[in-house]
């Protein structure tokens, strides 16, 4: 993006491709530490490669009924545009084994990848957190709350005073050859799953 | 030649993709790595691979040779008087 405060293309409104809200009831979430994103050449905002650091793996949370979204917003700072992210999701489960996962996304930085509904483009999977990591700013569980019935409500943004310097991040991984799909992607993403 | 080819049309390899997968875009590579990752897309291809492999080893095997069928025992030498 040499010419980075110019715009250079518009947007025409067509059938073809119609933009659907929300995301698939899972979220893919990795330590921050370990592993490392390589960038598109030409455009920071697509990842084309995600490598673990050693034997580290993703960890696939899944959730159920359209339960988890995510949220970036465009905040103005007086260096340029800087960009919010969030992510709601839910552990309907308790254990300690659950407890441990969120104490640890409260202390280290995680990083988190959604895959929304709108799945034509290349921004199909978006990863969150790129540069300054997501830690847990809310988890809640309420014994007697009907909705999440008992279960964890968690929310991931950006640490304190921190914010991303891009949107969310395109995740698009070609296979061996050729170019990247949604089905090369999220097969890539499964093999990093542990 | 192309060892790989996809049905017409567009098709979705991973479950909830935009259908964007059609010969025309189908390297051999591609679709070898699809294949291993995605094994139910099979059946997307004109000659499944699978079939194939399972095929040609079975044409170039040789017949199994009928068991001659013995009746009555074996045969002794009549003695012609």
């Amino acid at each position: 993006m040499s010419i980075y405060n110019k715009i250079n293309a518009g947007f025409s409104l067509g059938s073809a491709e119609p933009i659907t809200s929300g995301i698939e009831d899972v979220v893919y979430i990795f330590n921050q530490d370990d592993f490392v994103l390589t960038y598109d050449t030409l455009n920071p905002l697509i990842i084309k490669d995600i490598t673990a650091v050693g034997t580290a793996k993703v960890y696939k949370f899944e959730g159920t009924n359209n339960s988890f979204n995510t949220m970036s917003k465009l905040a103005k700072t007086q260096v340029g545009p800087r960009y919010t992210e969030e992510i709601d999701f839910n552990i309907a489960g308790l254990s300690t084994d659950v407890k441990t996962q969120i104490m640890a996304m409260g202390y280290g930085r995680v990083r988190a990848i959604a895959i929304n509904n709108h799945k034509d483009g290349d921004s199909a999977v978006e990863l969150f957190g790129a540069v300054n990591g997501l830690i847990v700013t809310e988890a809640e569980r309420n014994a007697a709350d009907e909705t999440l019935d008992g279960g964890y409500k968690i929310k991931l943004t950006n640490p304190d005073k921190l914010k991303e310097p891009y949107p969310p991040r395109a995740v698009s991984i070609p296979p061996i050859t050729g170019s990247a799909t949604y089905a090369s992607t999220i097969a890539a993403l499964e093999e990093l799953v542990g | 030649m192309k060892k790989y080819i996809l049905k017409p049309g567009r098709h979705q390899f991973a479950p909830g993709s935009a259908a964007v997968h059609s010969s025309d875009n189908l390297t051999d590579e591609e679709a070898e790595w699809y294949l291993q990752r995605y094994p139910h897309i099979a059946g997307l291809f004109i000659a499944p691979p699978e079939d194939s492999k399972s095929v040609s080893p079975e044409v170039e095997k040789p017949r199994k040779r009928r068991a001659r069928r013995v009746i009555g025992g074996p045969i002794t030498k009549s003695i012609i008087h």
